[in-house]
């Protein structure tokens, strides 16, 4: 991350700030366990689900995608995102999007945001019924080169489903 | 494993003098030991005190920057539990952590030109207990609060969030961000707080 302020910006600031309290959030002395907000990778998440959802984030993008007969390059030209991060979210559970990316998907393809990013791992969820409705779609759609039309029916179901579980 | 992202000049309100304060982005053990070992017992101090003049309403803790009363910490627990992308800064200075900061990536704005695109959502933002105004007669370090705001839009522009941040004030610094930081005053919301937002041009704006 690059900051973008210099030491001689906030120099100048301070000075001419008022003297008053900056605090947000919880009042902090009331907390039980700091180690609570500690970053993600130091607090133990169930991982194997996370791959689950993410390997069903890639298989919804890429029946997505063959369901506007749109190559690789071409989604990644529609949605201004790098060809490499969509091959990675096509084929890799482990690989985790940057928020930004979700965002530009939901927004080519109409598809809930939440919904999105809770499925690219971005927000893990622990909504049972939401994992086992991605694993289902994921064991029902298969990678042929133009969707079949029980494929389609099952994309259009899901998408659905996802509409739904968002709003 | 943290890393240092800056260091920047903090005023050291008791000298008049400046001093270096360094930046982490992720918070390293000593930080939480800090936390545990020197600020929460000054916090815990001052709440023994008001308790022996008598029972503390939630006015009286806000008025001694103790309240908890607005704080829906089972709440915070909740999303905790949903692995929410946080990210985490301290400032330290004169070898102890001066200031705290916990954000999380995925949350979206409200205010009605940027609604539902993702921002930086600060959810806490603390300074040491010795640098509250409201908590003792002589602050030390003045400049946290502005670094720690500075490091979440810088954060949010990395993210491609370009700037945009959210944050719930406590009460005593809702004119800090109202009226200095020059965020949007979204109301009162269901955690009964204040909800500010910034959005790319006030972004714009602060850093500039």
């Amino acid at each position: 991350m690059e900051m973008l302020i210099s030491p001689d910006w906030l120099r100048h600031k301070v000075e001419s700030d008022p003297d008053i309290d900056t605090d947000a959030g919880p009042a902090i002395y009331v907390l039980e366990s700091i180690g609570m907000f500690l970053p993600t990778e130091l607090n133990a998440i169930d991982k194997g689900k996370v791959v689950r959802l993410v390997e069903a984030f890639g298989v919804l993008v890429r029946q997505l995608r063959r369901g506007k007969q749109w190559s690789i390059d071409e989604l990644a030209f529609k949605a201004r995102v790098s060809a490499d991060d969509l091959r990675q979210i096509e084929r890799d559970p482990h690989f985790r999007p940057r928020p930004r990316v979700v965002h530009q998907l939901a927004t080519v393809f109409g598809v809930p945001e939440r919904a999105l990013m809770k499925l690219s791992g971005a927000t893990v969820t622990r909504d049972q019924a939401f994992e086992e409705e991605a694993m289902r779609f994921a064991a029902k759609s298969d990678d042929m080169s133009k969707l079949s039309r029980e494929e389609q029916r099952v994309l259009n179901q899901y998408v659905k489903y996802l509409s739904e579980e968002a709003s | 494993m943290g890393e240092v992202v800056g260091v920047y000049p903090l005023k050291d309100r008791r000298t008049g003098k400046e001093v270096e304060a360094t930046l982490w982005h992720s918070l390293e053990d000593r930080h939480v030991q800090d936390f545990i070992g020197r600020w929460k017992p000054v916090f815990e101090a001052r709440l023994n005190e008001l308790s022996r003049k008598g029972p503390v309403t939630a006015e009286i803790a806000g008025e001694h920057n103790v309240q908890d009363s607005h704080w829906q910490w089972a709440q915070k627990v909740e999303q905790r539990r949903e692995g929410l992308e946080w990210a985490s800064f301290a400032v330290e200075a004169e070898g102890v952590t001066q200031g705290l900061m916990f954000a999380r990536m995925g949350a979206f704005a409200q205010e009605p030109s940027q609604r539902n695109k993702p921002i930086v959502d600060i959810d806490l933002l603390a300074t040491a207990p010795w640098n509250r105004s409201q908590l003792t007669d002589q602050p030390q370090f003045k400049g946290i609060g502005r670094l720690l705001l500075a490091a979440a839009i810088s954060l949010s522009v990395s993210e491609e969030f370009a700037g945009r941040i959210g944050l719930h004030a406590l009460p005593q610094a809702e004119t800090w961000y109202r009226d200095v930081c020059g965020m949007t005053d979204l109301g009162v919301d269901r955690t009964k707080m204040r909800y500010f937002e910034m959005t790319e041009a006030q972004a714009r704006a602060f850093i500039s």
